[in-house]
């Protein structure tokens, strides 16, 4: 039996939540004040994902870097060959907050969007 | 100068300042002008690429730049003119702002009443005074944030971050990302300073270590930043002989604290809480000046935007009643006692409060667990909040009730402080 340890981030909070481990299976989840603490703690103890947020280059905007985030949390071991797929991106302006940049990436059933718009500069 | 008659002037158009002139055109103000010194609206939302906000005020996870487009669409909609690439120069105690741009050169603003939005910067190098030469690498870690997530350049390869502060956090995660080889996060304190939730996601997950009651003390390099030399500091804050180490680096994000700009408050007089180093402040975030208002990180450093925005959507609604011709004037004032580093507001008026909650933020010294707010008036113990811990590096928010009120008398002052709680804490699962 092991037990894992975790901080809790669903809220400012910071519950310490602590998970007993039998045999590669959760047990048990101890010291959460909530029902999402709960979750996160599951969901972290067993397949911890995350939302990846980070730049890709843009060509004809004001600024060189659009910002992107995935349309929701990617397997933690994910994330870094994600950055490497992105790495590869040239967005062109016009962009619009929502739009889809990368589709599906790393057949996660994700996709990666644009977290503003971008006009063109004149 | 050309000179126009405005309701409500806000400086800056940050979450601060689109949050208080969104909500001062909802509470009746006719023109409400941003004033923004940057190209675009958004402020330092823009860079902050990462997600996290608007949990609280929204009630879903958004990016920096998504929490920001809201209020830049809300602004529109609510009929806010924003004027960028205008840098304010001066405000004078009879509210005129004083600005300059290339494009309109130089205009006066008569308002009725105005919202400091100034926000915060960081502190540097200097002001920390780290011994050694001077080479290139070594950012504060929102100009290396600026850099990496808006100009599309990448400060360094080998990077090293100073101080636990979000930002820092936040840019150990992002230089690792994007393929640079993060040394650690150096805290001089005994916890760190930023939240758990960054801790957690951009630390642990990357394996990068977080080094407490340790800080860099040389800084080495010619040309380039070569290294720092690392030293382990005792309980006063003292490096301790033979603890010290060299960390190989060609970077160093300083994440050491960040200071509100209060430049154009003290140049028109208004008086600056030395804790806070944001101005005195009332319940509707009226500073000591009449008509003057402030909110977000230029009164205090929040931790969360969504908490700027409820604090400029206060200051906003005062703005506009203010401009309308019925401001509200303090009576008491709010102290604080042990374990408490400051208050917000710092004066208040208990009768004038009506239907809604007065919110009070606070700031504690330094961890604790099991213990309870008290606030007392003259000696006499009236409000007590229960926490099961408070952390400096997480704000303190008491929403005293219109019910809670009646429990306090109008006209004496309030001290609130932290305590020891005595009752037993029963586990709740």
């Amino acid at each position: 039996m092991g037990e894992k340890k975790l901080i809790c981030v669903i809220c400012p909070v910071g519950c310490e939540i602590s998970g007993t481990i039998n045999k590669g299976k959760l047990q048990e989840i101890k010291g959460h004040r909530c029902e999402q603490g709960e979750e996160y703690a599951r969901e972290e103890f067993t397949s911890p994902a995350r939302i990846l947020t980070a730049t890709v280059n843009i060509r004809g905007g004001r600024v060189s870097q659009l910002p992107v985030k995935s349309s929701g949390p990617l397997p933690r071991e994910k994330i870094e060959p994600a950055m490497k797929v992105l790495a590869q991106v040239m967005q062109k302006a016009p962009v619009q907050e929502g739009q889809v940049i990368i589709e599906n990436i790393l057949n996660t059933g994700k996709d990666l969007i644009a977290t503003r718009s971008m006009d063109v500069l004149d | 100068m050309q000179t126009f008659d405005v309701d409500v002037v806000v400086v800056g158009a940050g979450p601060a300042g689109l949050g208080a002139a969104i909500k001062a055109r909802e509470s009746g103000a006719r023109q409400v002008l941003v004033l923004e010194r940057d190209y675009e609206a958004g402020g330092i939302l823009n860079q902050c690429i990462h997600n996290g906000f608007g949990l609280q005020y929204f009630s879903e996870e958004l990016t920096g730049p998504e929490y920001a487009g809201r209020f830049i669409t809300g602004a529109e909609k609510a009929g806010v003119e924003i004027q960028t690439d205008t840098m304010v120069l001066e405000i004078t105690p009879a509210r005129e702002v004083i600005t300059s741009s290339s494009r309109h050169g130089l205009q006066k603003f008569r308002a009725r009443s105005i919202i400091l939005a100034m926000g915060c910067r960081e502190r540097t190098r200097e002001a920390i005074q780290i011994y050694g030469s001077r080479p290139a690498g070594i950012f504060s870690a929102g100009t290396a944030q600026r850099f990496t997530n808006i100009e599309g350049f990448i400060p360094g390869r080998e990077v090293a971050v100073l101080g636990s502060g979000d930002i820092g956090l936040i840019m150990a995660r992002r230089m690792k990302l994007e393929g640079c080889s993060v040394q650690g996060v150096f805290e001089l304190l005994p916890y760190t300073s930023g939240l758990s939730r960054n801790v957690v996601q951009c630390l642990n997950d990357f394996s990068i270590p977080l080094y407490l009651q340790r800080t860099a003390v040389r800084i080495h390099g010619e040309d380039r930043l070569e290294g720092i030399t690392t030293m382990q500091v005792d309980k006063k804050l003292q490096p301790q002989a033979g603890t010290s180490e060299f960390i190989p680096c060609d970077t160093l994000l300083l994440s050491v604290g960040l200071i509100p700009e209060n430049e154009l408050s003290r140049g028109v007089g208004v008086a600056l809480d030395h804790r806070t180093g944001g101005p005195l402040v009332n319940q509707g975030r009226m500073t000591g000046i009449p008509g003057i208002f402030a909110c977000g990180n230029v009164v205090q450093v929040h931790d969360l935007a969504d908490d700027v925005t409820r604090e400029s959507e206060i200051a906003g609604e005062a703005a506009a009643l203010f401009a309308a011709g019925s401001p509200v004037a303090h009576r008491e004032k709010v102290e604080t006692g042990n374990g408490l580093r400051y208050v917000v507001p710092q004066n208040i008026n208990i009768a004038a409060a009506g239907e809604e909650d007065l919110l009070l933020f606070m700031r504690a010294e330094v961890p604790r667990r099991k213990i309870r707010i008290r606030i007392s008036q003259e000696g006499q113990e009236k409000l007590s909040f229960p926490l099961p811990f408070i952390k400096p590096g997480e704000i303190i928010k008491l929403a005293i009730t219109p019910e809670m009120r009646t429990e306090l008398t109008p006209g004496h002052n309030l001290n609130i402080e932290v305590e020891r709680d005595k009752k037993k804490w029963v586990k709740k699962n």
